[in-house]
């Protein structure tokens, strides 16, 4: 078995004098289910589609499913499933059309899991797809994705635009895949409370640069998130602190995050009138700002 | 099979709708015979060919008299020389520069990119089911010919609208690689038919120089020599296969090196 799914050393994408990754290195476990975060603009995309094959890099090594990779293969291709954040297909064909039209190139299809898709999605195949809502679009490029029985497979913010029930039954379907076989996720999202329900390591990235990469128990023990309740009010000035961060709220009410060794910024609180004070859940979506605001 | 189904799936509207326009085309040649026999009497052809001789000296006025005075010579003149070609050059334009441009545009080449399918197997398709449209088109609109004549009376002369076809064709296909490889250069499909259009205009440069007049290819699709009764220009049908797969090739390069 492979030590990793994907392997980036040093990968660095320049367009013209944009660099678009900067000496990008991870390795994504087997039967893991990697988040991949970011903000607009900071690398996600391009990363993906180097994966694909459809960058090619400028600097540095990278494998995919043990294949080094630098422009399309279609025999690393053809063990992936895509889910792109683009939902353009040819509107002027049926669904059936377009499943007929790629499944001949991928050995593993399964014409029982399609059959199981096309129920289970609700997805009339012989509409046309410019009749097709972006929910039907999404849940039929994830059918497209999950019937070639990947093992790898690659999504590019797959729930944008989707309503909750929808995220909800598309979640529950990846997380059910992955249960029963021996595939691996990568998962680029804005959605952070999806990626902190289903994903078990996460990478953060900005501007091209590898920030973090843990799984997520692990951050979430690296920090706290606090509620304070003073005896009477306080200016925030006074919770100027080292290691207190993200700091909202005013007068005798705060929530803040506290990073780093704890036990210091905790001793300098405890000299302040505290009346109540309480442990917080610290969100993904904490971890992430926190990272982002990073400099 | 799956990327020509695609092709075919997509192409297959053009294909009948150019079939049709084609065939009305043609058949408005044969119905308009009758009209133009009363119209151009062998004085008023005469009248016509000094008059276009004396305000464009320039161009090569074709020989007016013995082409009504035949059916065959009438029919092949108006068919083959002219409105066939000139037709299938815009039909090229149009159906070409979308292939891969279009594809671009809409977004749906990274989703054929992102496939397990070689780029190979993608340019082919697209090339391949696009050219056999081509030719479909010709022969149809063609050979419609045939039983048309026949109602009218007239005797269809098949050898030289075969041979016709065996000169004209392969040209086709070489403007149709070249319109086909600007498809894959552009990300616009308006961009890549503006930049066909151009070419084709500078491939047109020799058809007004006298001298130069020989090298147009233009001049070869309309197959003069044919109706003349001279052979086929085999060196110009070797290099019309010559350049499209040179062009076919330079297409695949493109697409190969390309990033979606």
């Amino acid at each position: 078995m492979l030590e990793s799914i994907i392997k980036f050393e040093s990968v660095c994408k320049n367009y013209g004098n944009t660099h678009a990754l900067t000496d990008l290195t991870f390795n994504v476990a087997p039967q893991s289910i990697f988040g991949f975060l970011g903000p607009n603009g900071a690398g996600k995309s391009t990363t993906i589609k180097i994966m694909m094959g459809l960058r090619r890099l400028s600097a540095g090594k990278a494998y995919v499913l043990g294949n080094e990779v630098n422009g399309r293969n279609p025999d690393i291709l053809s063990r992936i499933g895509y889910v792109p954040e683009s939902e353009s297909l040819y509107s002027a064909f049926t669904a059936r059309q377009i499943i007929d039209s790629i499944k001949p190139y991928y050995p593993k299809w399964d014409k029982n899991l399609e059959k199981t898709y096309l129920e289970k999605f609700e997805l009339p195949s012989n509409k046309r797809i410019s009749e097709y809502s972006l929910g039907m679009k999404r849940k039929l490029q994830l059918l497209l994705a999950l019937s070639c029985k990947p093992e790898l497979l690659i999504m590019d913010e797959p729930t944008l635009g989707l309503d909750p029930i929808t995220r909800y039954k598309f979640l529950q379907t990846l997380v059910s895949e992955v249960a029963q076989g021996n595939m691996t996720i990568f998962m680029s999202s804005h959605n952070l409370s999806e990626v902190e329900r289903i994903c078990d390591t996460v990478a953060f990235i900005k501007n091209g640069k590898l920030l973090e990469l843990k799984k997520i128990e692990e951050l979430k023990k690296k920090g706290q998130r606090m509620r304070v309740v003073f005896q009477k009010d306080i200016p925030a000035s006074a919770l100027d602190i080292p290691g207190i961060e993200m700091l909202e709220g005013s007068g005798k009410h705060y929530t803040f995050s506290i990073s780093g060794d704890a036990s210091s910024a905790l001793e300098e609180l405890n000299k302040l009138p505290i009346f109540v004070m309480e442990d917080l859940d610290l969100s993904l979506e904490d971890i992430f700002i926190r990272k982002m605001e990073e400099k | 099979m799956g990327i020509f189904y695609k092709e075919w799936l997509e192409s297959k509207w053009k294909l009948i709708t150019g079939t049709i326009v084609f065939t009305v085309l043609s058949l408005l040649n044969v119905i308009m015979y009758p009209w133009i026999q009363t119209f151009m009497t062998p004085d008023m052809a005469r009248l016509m060919e000094s008059m276009m001789r004396e305000m464009i000296p320039f161009i090569e006025v074709p020989a007016l008299v013995p082409a009504f005075d035949s059916w065959n010579s009438y029919l092949y003149g108006s068919w083959i020389s002219k409105t066939l070609y000139q037709s299938m050059i815009v039909y090229i334009i149009l159906v070409a520069s979308p292939l891969f441009a279009g594809e671009e545009n809409k977004g749906t080449l990274e989703f054929l990119w992102s496939k397990p399918i070689s780029t190979l197997k993608i340019v082919s398709a697209k090339y391949f089911v696009n050219v056999s449209g081509l030719l479909i088109i010709a022969l149809i609109s063609t050979f419609i010919l045939y039983p048309a004549s026949l109602i009218i009376g007239e005797k269809f002369d098949v050898s030289l609208f075969a041979l016709g076809l065996v000169q004209a064709i392969p040209g086709f296909v070489m403007l149709f690689s070249i319109a086909f490889m600007m498809s894959t250069l552009f990300k616009d499909s308006i961009k890549a038919m503006v930049s066909s259009i151009i070419l084709f205009s500078i491939m047109s440069v020799p058809s007004f120089l006298p001298e130069f007049r020989h090298l147009s290819i233009f001049r070869i699709f309309q197959g003069f020599n044919l109706l003349a009764n001279e052979s086929l220009m085999w060196s110009a049908i070797l290099i019309f296969v010559f350049v499209s797969a040179v062009f076919f090739t330079l297409s695949y390069y493109v697409s190969s090196r390309k990033e979606s």
